[in-house]
């Protein structure tokens, strides 16, 4: 058998004719059960949302940043230190060291 | 057509449903006779086809324009039909009533028993089909859909469609030359 003769043989079914009358009520039926797909159609006020969510991801933004900041400066500070010393102290320093009583270091007699 | 649809959407999409039932009117045969060939089923067929219109309705929003309605539409129902299951004793009581509904539909002896047993032997045949496969011959056989086409309308690659519609005539060919 060819494709020729297998689509021949396949195009011999034909799809079942229907009155004219379901094609007259099918799309009333669809319709009917719409209302069930309807709820999430209503046309959207689309800007209300968008608007909700970016203010609510600024404000999150912003809370984050506040909270943070603090430790974020001490660390800051703490660099700033730290490069200060290691330019007053050059091939000196051996050891830093930082805990609750602040910064420490061990500076070596010898070069 | 294409651009009466694309205003028919766009009314959609501001609410008025009578335009959906407009397009369900403007496409409705079209989709039972891709959701017949799919199931081979009535029945399944007219559930299928509401199924897909529901659908398009929910996701009319999604639809962007760059392929025709008729398309996407299209694409709905193949892949309401590919999730569509039944367990077995549906299948053979498809397969069962697709044959009556196939020798039923015949008026006034239209067709030789012969032509009409052809027929019912190719649908068999075609519902014997992995609904992949099955889907392929639809599109491409009875829709006339290029590899391109149908690959879009499947979401996979024109190889992929290449190769189901080779296999699904192989396949055919085996059944169909049995006697």
């Amino acid at each position: 058998m060819n494709d020729f003769e297998l689509e021949s043989k396949l195009k011999s079914v034909r799809v079942p004719a229907r009155t004219d009358a379901y094609w007259e009520n099918f799309p009333s039926q669809v319709r009917a059960h719409l209302p069930r797909a309807n709820a999430g159609f209503a046309p959207q006020n689309s800007w209300l949302p968008q608007f909700t969510w970016r203010v609510g991801f600024a404000l999150a933004c912003a809370i984050f940043a506040l909270t943070l900041w603090p430790s974020f400066n001490v660390f800051l500070k703490n660099e700033r230190m730290l490069r200060r010393e290691l330019a007053e102290l050059p091939a000196h320093l051996r050891v830093l060291m930082a805990d609750e009583h602040g910064l420490h270091y061990l500076v070596a007699e010898q070069q | 057509m294409a651009d009466a649809d694309e205003d028919l959407v766009l009314q959609c999409r501001n609410g008025n449903v009578s335009a959906f039932e407009t397009l369900v009117r403007n496409h409705q045969q079209m989709i039972h006779a891709l959701t017949f060939r799919m199931t081979g089923s009535v029945a399944d067929a007219e559930d299928l086809a509401q199924e897909t219109f529901l659908r398009a309705f929910e996701q009319i929003r999604r639809f962007n324009g760059r392929a025709k309605f008729s398309t996407w539409l299209y694409s709905i129902a193949v892949h309401a039909c590919l999730n569509w299951r039944r367990d077995e004793a549906r299948r053979f009581q498809a397969h069962a009533n697709c044959a009556e509904e196939i020798s039923a539909q015949q008026p006034n002896g239209e067709f030789s028993s012969a032509e009409n047993e052809a027929a019912q032997r190719a649908q068999a045949a075609l519902m014997k089909l992995p609904a992949k496969q099955r889907a392929a011959i639809v599109l491409t056989i009875y829709d006339g859909l290029n590899h391109a086409e149908a690959s879009k309308i499947l979401s996979c690659s024109e190889a992929t469609i290449s190769w189901r519609v080779f296999a699904a005539k192989r396949k055919l060919k085996q059944m169909l030359s049995k006697r």
